[in-house]
């Protein structure tokens, strides 16, 4: 049997125990008493001992097998739950993490196989110091039978034939002692066992190597005893030899037995005392059900996404064909053919679709250990956890997510004396939530800490070259806020470990940016901050309206417009040299994208002038176009920016006619 | 007829692994249960010739499940799989009914033999 063919499996499942074993961790630190966690986690570790043997990870079924060990101990109440039997077991996880990334990395294995193993036996030794090491036990090929009188009165006071069954179990055969068992319990149907060699009582306490004699007193013949035995598995071999006289028993000789001493450990009994927990991790996160569902590499998902993306373009085709001749009955066939091209698509989209917790459950050992380390008193509120992004997206938000996080406990959330001080709860609270707007979903981390102060973003903006003075004068404190955001600023006075790590926040910005998304903060001074990311459910087909701006064609997706208008010139005023309208009692500034996207804009004035307008955060734009197209379904196909000219478009999306549209990046135009 | 087998395992992997090993031997899998209680019900329900049991579950581990299958189908023919160091278990699945055992890390060989002992 191929083992490649489960390595898939293998990796997604035991991330999923692993996920499991981090979870219940947390809550025992908690909750020490929860024995439901104990056996959750102590199945988990069991589960991944076996997976791992069975795939021949060594290293991985060994650490497991170490943790489920002292696991057992626990569940069983011979030890109980402290600090330091939790944080041994969150190394040994973060090892068994590393184990399945990066394997070449992983150095202390042995050193902390070693740790729980001491740890295990201290606790044993203490618990049961009269258990006795393992003796091992030489077989004797010869037939070595110690015959009292009272066994050779048997013999010879019953029917049948004494016979010697010599029985050889499989050499990596693992509970030796129970198919000698079932061997025994087998022949007791057929007759007497008389004595065995080893002695049974020894057999049962597993001293015995693979082969094991048997004397047995039976009517039946040799071949009849065979078979009943033939049905035990692991037996390599059966010989039966019929003894035919008794004195051939009588000549034996005692067997020999090697006893070793079984060195006496120390009972150094370390301090179990709880220590003060300084977190309280609340996680509310559910677990996928494993029942119902099936496992696909995303990359064949990310191939059937392509076909199905071609398909749409390819009907799209198929339809302009059918438009341009007038042909009716043409139309009318596609129609319910766009139908089911549309429901393939979305179901090929819901499947990409994954749970936001694949992200979110991180973050409870992630808190507690940041808090840990810092000695601050976090609360984590974990919430939506179910909410639903495309794969590709939760692949990237991780990273971004990470570093807010830390930013947020790190700079956001003060001290537990501090907060006292300030007449706040000592906990601090960090909420994480994910829900959905529109077509986008939301993710909020929130947090009560002392916030964001508008005039230290101004000092640094400024000593940085951020902005300008006169360019801060305008701006509003929200503004001046999201200059965090901007390149080459950083608020932290040193860059520590926690939310330095050397990445600022315009890097996280532009990664959200990368995704189509956004992201923006709110802070009030002493009550916290929110970062609200906004990112779209999918990314690769999108619904926009199709626009023509000197003779090519650009699509504004579907999600930014408020409205499309045709506006008269005659409405359009002046205001501070930019031209505006007036639209429902708010003033929309017009872009003219022949100058935003370096056309040369034509003489002769327009009697109505098509708009498009654009909602960009709080903000509304009207986008100037020649003329209006149409809604279309378009697939986005990423352009490689090498001429690093092309941040006004997120991307190229293939036409039916088999033009090349592009997609404009509202956000850029309109800002920029 | 092909013999038909029911696989009890909360794991997955361990599950498909049968799974295959199973449908190499020329066997089916008549359906496969997740934890014990699951696993009682789906006997009942497909009736199959074999079951292979694993012990740590959840709701309902291995060994009760042996007992409610053996309460309902005394003649029922299960094979328990085990892990190492789970001894005191497999003495009790065998002592309530169990027919025989595989210790995991499971190996083709062995799991082909107590098939084929039990069902050949």
């Amino acid at each position: 049997m191929d083992m490649n063919d489960f390595q898939e499996l293998y990796a997604s499942e035991s991330r999923e125990h692993l996920d499991i074993l981090n979870d219940a961790l947390l809550t025992l630190e908690n909750d020490p008493e929860n024995m439901e966690m104990i056996n959750e986690s102590f199945r988990a570790a069991h589960t991944l001992k076996g997976m791992a043997g069975t795939m021949g990870f060594e290293r991985v079924s060994r650490l497991a097998h170490a943790m489920e060990n002292i696991l057992d101990l626990l569940r069983n109440g011979e030890i109980e739950v402290n600090t330091e039997v939790i944080n041994l077991l969150f190394r040994s996880i973060d090892t068994l993490e590393l184990l399945s990334s990066n394997p070449d990395e992983v150095e202390d294995l042995d050193e902390l196989i070693t740790e729980l193993k001491s740890f295990l036996e201290i606790r044993k030794i203490k618990a049961d110091n009269e258990e006795q090491e393992f003796v091992s036990f030489s077989s004797q090929e010869d037939v070595d039978f110690d015959l009292s009188d009272d066994e050779l009165k048997i013999i010879s006071d019953n029917p049948g034939n004494p016979m010697i069954i010599r029985i050889e179990l499989e050499d990596d055969c693992v509970f030796k002692s129970l198919r000698a068992d079932m061997v025994f319990e087998s022949l007791e149907e057929y007759g007497e066992l008389i004595k065995a060699n080893p002695a049974i009582d020894k057999i049962r306490k597993e001293e015995l190597d693979e082969i094991f004699q048997i004397l047995f007193l039976t009517i039946e013949t040799e071949e009849i005893i065979a078979q009943s035995l033939n049905n035990i598995s692991e037996i390599e071999e059966i010989e039966i030899t019929v003894v035919d006289e008794i004195e051939q028993l009588e000549d034996i000789s005692q067997p020999e037995e090697k006893e070793e001493d079984v060195a006496g450990l120390e009972d150094n009994k370390s301090d179990q005392t709880n220590s003060k927990k300084n977190t309280n991790v609340k996680s509310l996160s559910k677990r996928l059900k494993a029942n119902n569902t099936i496992r696909v590499d995303v990359e064949r998902l990310d191939s059937l996404m392509n076909l199905v993306a071609e398909l749409v373009i390819k009907r799209t085709q198929v339809e302009s064909v059918g438009e341009s001749y007038n042909l009716d009955e043409l139309n009318k066939k596609l129609k319910p053919l766009s139908k089911v091209t549309t429901e393939l698509q979305n179901s090929v989209m819901e499947m990409r679709m994954v749970p936001i917790s694949l992200v979110f459950n991180r973050f409870p050992r992630l808190v507690r250990d940041l808090a840990q380390d810092l000695d601050k008193d976090i609360n984590l509120v974990i919430e939506g956890e179910e909410t639903e992004l495309d794969r590709t997206i939760i692949d990237e938000i991780g990273d971004p997510l990470v570093h807010m996080v830390r930013n947020a406990i790190g700079h956001g959330i003060e001290d537990p004396d501090e907060r006292e001080r300030l007449g706040k709860d000592r906990e601090g609270l960090i909420k994480l939530s994910a829900f959905h707007e529109g077509n986008n979903v939301v993710i909020q981390i929130q947090d009560d800490g002392q916030g964001i102060e508008p005039e230290l973003i101004k000092k640094k903006a400024i000593e940085k070259g951020v902005v300008t003075l006169s360019e801060l004068e305008s701006m509003s404190d929200e503004e001046i806020i999201n200059l965090i955001f901007a390149a080459g600023f950083s608020t932290n006075e040193e860059v520590n470990d926690v939310s330095g790590r050397g990445v600022g926040m315009d890097v996280v910005k532009n990664k959200i940016e990368s995704l189509s998304g956004s992201v923006d903060i709110e802070s009030k001074v002493g009550k916290g901050s929110t970062f609200t990311m906004k990112l779209p459910l999918t990314l690769s087909i999108i619904q926009g309206f199709l626009i023509k701006v000197a003779d090519q064609k650009y699509v504004i997706p579907l999600e930014s417009i408020q409205e499309i208008v045709d506006v008269n010139p005659d409405d359009v005023q002046t205001i501070r040299q930019e031209e505006v309208i007036h639209r429902r009692g708010s003033v929309i500034p017009l872009i003219s994208l022949y100058d935003k996207l370096n056309k040369e804009e034509p003489d002769q004035a327009k009697q109505e002038i098509s708009t498009v307008i654009v909602g960009v955060g709080n903000d509304y734009y009207g986008l100037m176009a020649d003329s209006i197209i149409g809604q279309q379904e378009v697939v986005i196909k990423r352009i490689n920016d090498l001429s690093g000219n092309l941040e006004k478009i997120a991307g190229g999306a293939i036409l039916g006619d088999g033009s090349i549209a592009l997609i404009i990046n509202v956000e850029e135009i309109t800002t920029s | 007829m092909v013999k038909t087998i029911l696989v009890v395992d909360d794991a997955q992997f361990m599950r498909t692994m049968l799974k295959k090993l199973i449908e190499e031997n020329g066997y089916e899998v008549a359906d496969e249960a997740v934890n014990g209680q699951e696993a009682v019900e789906k006997y009942k329900e497909v009736d199959p010739d074999l079951v292979t049991m694993d012990i740590t579950m959840p709701k309902m581990d291995g060994i009760e499940a042996i007992r409610e299958i053996m309460d309902y189908d005394p003649n029922a023919d299960i094979i328990v799989c085990s892990a190492m160091g789970q001894k005191p278990m497999v003495v009790e699945s065998l002592e309530v009914g169990a027919k025989d055992f595989i210790v995991k890390p499971i190996k083709p060989e062995k799991v082909k033999d107590s098939l084929n002992n039990i069902l050949g």
